[in-house]
C-alpha cells in the first residue's frame, strides 16, 4: 500500500477447510491473492465457492486453516472488525433505508463526522450513476439500480478487500455485460482487491485477472483466463470453459500418437501405454476441401460433414471422423462464400499446439 | 382462485344464502358487544332495552366517580407495564428462538406459549401461591408480573410471524459494514420487525386490560382492577353505568386495533409491499 489511492490488501488462505457435520465443504484451499487482484471463484453450486467467501468474510468460521489480510491473521475477528466490503448475491439492502442511508450506514458505524459522510456518500452514489436517486427505498429502484447502491455501500468506507456473491445473478444479459465493465472500471480506479463467486463462466473470463476453478469443496486450477482457456488442468475445467472435442488417441511410440488413421507428434512424454484423451476447441479445428493442401506443422484427418448451422458470424460444423468420433468445427466468417454441405467430404486440420492430452481426466 | 371460482359457479340463490348466513353469524359475534352502547346513553335509573330516555349521565357518573377513575388508571397502568415486560420478553424469546438452533426447541416454544391454553383458574391458583410468600398478594406490581406471562406469547406470536419475513442476511450485511450486534438490532432487525413487535404490545395491553380471573386471586380492597370493578357493579348495583364503562373499555379496545393496522399498513408501504 505505497500509494494511498490503491485500496487493496493481499490476502491468503492457507490450507483452509470447513467440515458440516461429517462431510467437508472446502478442504485444503491454498490461494494467495496480491493487492488489488481481481480473483474469481468459479464452480457449480456446492463447489464451496461461497462458503470460502464466508469464510474471508467471518459468518464462517473454517474448521482447519488460517486466513490472512494484509498480513494480518483475521480468524479470530469478528465480521463488523475485519474491514472487509461485500456485495451479498440478493444485494441485502436495508429496506426501511434510502440509498442514501444504506450507504451512508458503514461510514455512520465508523462514527466518521457528520460533513465528511454526506460528502463520500455523494461523491460514491455519483460514481455509480444514482445521485439522483439518492432518497429512493430499496423498493422503488430496479433491479440493476439496486446492485449498485450495493456496491456503493460495499466500498464507501473503502475496504482494503472486496467480496462480491453472484453480484450479476439475478439481471437480466444486457444489464449484465453494463455492470460487468462498470464493476471492472471501479475496481481499477480504486485497486481494490476482489474476490468475486460466480457459476457463470464467461463471467469470470472476462473479469477476473485469475480465475480459482472449484469443485466438491478442493481448487481444480487457478489461473488467468487464458492460461485457463488454453491449457485447462482437467476435462472438467476444459469443459466448464468452452466447448471441447475430445478425441481418443494412443501412444506410437516416443513423440508420437495415433489418432484413427493418423500419427501425430506428440511433445509429452504420454503414457507408456492405453489411451490419451486428446481435446481440440472447435474453433482451433480448420474446414478445407478434400484435397486442399495441409499447412505445415497440421495434423490433418478426412471427415464427412454432418451437418452444418450458420450462426451469424461463424458456421458450425458437425462432422463424423472414418473413426466414427464425432467432432465439432466453429468455421468464422469473412464473408458468407463457401461452406460446405452435408455429406461432402472434407479435410480438418489444426496446429500440432492446439492439441491437448488428459490421462484419467488430468492434463498430460 | 378458489373463491373465484366458487363465484362462478354458484348461482344467484346461492350467493344470496350464502350472504345471509354470513351476516347472520357476524350479528351473532357482535350483537352481546354492541348491545352495551345504546344501553349506556339511557336515561333512567335501571339497565332496560331499550332505554327509555336518552342521556349522558352514566358517562358524567364514570367521569365523577373516584372509584372508577381509580380502576381505570390501575388497570391502565398495570396493562402498559404489563404490554412492556411481555414485549420485551416475547420478542426477546422471539428471536433466540428464530436464530438458535438447539435441540428441544419445539419443547421451549410449547412451554413458552403454554399461557395461551392453560386454564386461567390453574395459573391464578399457582401464581396465589408462588406470591404468598414473596409478598406480592395486592401489589399492582404483582398483577403486571402475572398479566406479563400471560401476555408473552401474543407477542411471541407475532414478533415470530414478523421475523419469518425477516431476511437474516440483512443481519450479515450490518454486521459486516462494522455495525456491533447491538447496533445491528437497533438499526437494522429492530426497524424491520418493528410492526409486528408493536401488534404484539397491542395485543399484550388489552389481554392484560381486561383480564380478570388472576386479577381477582391477588387483587387487594385497594388495588381493585377496571375489570374486577365492573363485577363487582354488575353483581351489586346493576346501573346503566356499568354499559358506559363496557362503552369506554369497547372503545379503547377498538382504537388500539385501528392502531396496530395502521402501523403495520404503514410498514408494509414503506417496504414496497414485497417483504
Amino acid at each position: 500500500m505505497t500509494d494511498p489511492s490503491r485500496l487493496g490488501a493481499p490476502v491468503r488462505f492457507e490450507g483452509v477447510g470447513k467440515r458440516y457435520g461429517r462431510s467437508w465443504a472446502v478442504r485444503g484451499f491454498d490461494l494467495e491473492i496480491a493487492a488489488g487482484e481481481f480473483v474469481s471463484l468459479l464452480g457449480a453450486s456446492g463447489s464451496g465457492k461461497t462458503t470460502s467467501l464466508m469464510m474471508l468474510a467471518g459468518f464462517e468460521t473454517p474448521t482447519e486453516g488460517r486466513i490472512a489480510v494484509g498480513g494480518r491473521t483475521v480468524d479470530a475477528m469478528p465480521p463488523a472488525k475485519r474491514d472487509i466490503g461485500m456485495v451479498f448475491q440478493s444485494y441485502a439492502l436495508f429496506p426501511h433505508m434510502t440509498a442514501a442511508e444504506n450507504v451512508d450506514f458503514p461510514l455512520r458505524m465508523r462514527g466518521r463526522p457528520k460533513a465528511e459522510r454526506e460528502a463520500a456518500v455523494a461523491k460514491m452514489l455519483d460514481i455509480v450513476g444514482l445521485a439522483h436517486l439518492a432518497d429512493r427505498l430499496p423498493s422503488q429502484l430496479s433491479g440493476g439500480q439496486q446492485q449498485r447502491v450495493a456496491l456503493a455501500r460495499a466500498i464507501v468506507f473503502e475496504p482494503p478487500v472486496l467480496l462480491m456473491d453472484e453480484p450479476l445473478g439475478a439481471l437480466d444479459k444486457h444489464l449484465r455485460a453494463t455492470l460487468q465493465a462498470e464493476i471492472k472500471r471501479i475496481q481499477a480506479r480504486l485497486g481494490l482487491t476482489v474476490l468475486f463467486v460466480t457459476h457463470d463462466q464467461e463471467e469470470a473470463l472476462t473479469m477476473s485477472d485469475r480465475i480459482c476453478v472449484m469443485r466438491d469443496g478442493a481448487i481444480l486450477q487457478v489461473d488467468a483466463p487464458e492460461t485457463i482457456y488454453d491449457r485447462p488442468a482437467d476435462t472438467y475445467v476444459a469443459a466448464f470453459f468452452g466447448e471441447s472435442n475430445a478425441l481418443t488417441a494412443v501412444p506410437e511410440g516416443p513423440g508420437a500418437v495415433r489418432l484413427g488413421p493418423v500419427v501425430a507428434p506428440w511433445p509429452g512424454a504420454g503414457p507408456a501405454a492405453g489411451a490419451l484423451e486428446i481435446a481440440i476447441r472447435p474453433e482451433r479445428i480448420a474446414i478445407a476441401d478434400e484435397d486442399a493442401p495441409v499447412p505445415p506443422a497440421h495434423v490433418a484427418v478426412f471427415a464427412t460433414v454432418r451437418e452444418t448451422t450458420f450462426v451469424g458470424d461463424r458456421r458450425v460444423y458437425l462432422a463424423a471422423l472414418d473413426t466414427g468420433e464425432a467432432v465439432q468445427v466453429n468455421q468464422p466468417l469473412a464473408d458468407l462464400s463457401g461452406g460446405h454441405r452435408p455429406g461432402e467430404r472434407v479435410r480438418l486440420h489444426w496446429a500440432t499446439t492446439a492439441m491437448r492430452g488428459f490421462v484419467d481426466g488430468r492434463a498430460a | 382462485m378458489s373463491a373465484r371460482a366458487l363465484r362462478l359457479s354458484a348461482g344467484l340463490p346461492a350467493r344470496v344464502a350464502l350472504g345471509a348466513v354470513a351476516l347472520l353469524v357476524a350479528l351473532f359475534l357482535v350483537f352481546p358487544v354492541v348491545i352495551v352502547i345504546p344501553l349506556s346513553f339511557s336515561g333512567s335509573e335501571f339497565l332496560s332495552f331499550p332505554p327509555e330516555s336518552w342521556s349522558l349521565r352514566w358517562y358524567a357518573d364514570f367521569f365523577t366517580t373516584a372509584r372508577w377513575l381509580e380502576s381505570a388508571w390501575l388497570s391502565i397502568w398495570i396493562a402498559v407495564v404489563a404490554a412492556i415486560l411481555a414485549t420485551v420478553l416475547g420478542t426477546a424469546a422471539a428471536l433466540g428462538l428464530a436464530r438458535a438452533k438447539f435441540p428441544g426447541r419445539a419443547v421451549v416454544t410449547a412451554f413458552l406459549l403454554s399461557p395461551l391454553v392453560v386454564p386461567a383458574i390453574i395459573v391464578s391458583i399457582g401464581v396465589y401461591f408462588f406470591y404468598a410468600p414473596l409478598g406480592l398478594v395486592g401489589s399492582p406490581i404483582g398483577i403486571a408480573i402475572a398479566h406479563a406471562t400471560l401476555a408473552s406469547p401474543f407477542v411471541l406470536v407475532n414478533v415470530t410471524a414478523a421475523l419469518a419475513g425477516f431476511d437474516p442476511r440483512l443481519e450479515q450485511a450490518a454486521k459486516n459494514l462494522g455495525a456491533s450486534g447491538w447496533s445491528t438490532f437497533r438499526l437494522v432487525t429492530f426497524p424491520i420487525i418493528k410492526p409486528g413487535v408493536m401488534a404484539g404490545a397491542v395485543f399484550a395491553f388489552i389481554a392484560s386490560f381486561d383480564e380478570m380471573i388472576v386479577a381477582l386471586f391477588i387483587t387487594s380492597p385497594g388495588n381493585v382492577t377496571l375489570p374486577i370493578r365492573m363485577w363487582e357493579s354488575m353483581r351489586n348495583e346493576i346501573s346503566p353505568a356499568i354499559a358506559a364503562v363496557s362503552t369506554l373499555v369497547i372503545l379503547l379496545s377498538v382504537s388500539l386495533f385501528f392502531v396496530a393496522a395502521r402501523i403495520q399498513a404503514r410498514a408494509v408501504a414503506r417496504s414496497g409491499g414485497d417483504r
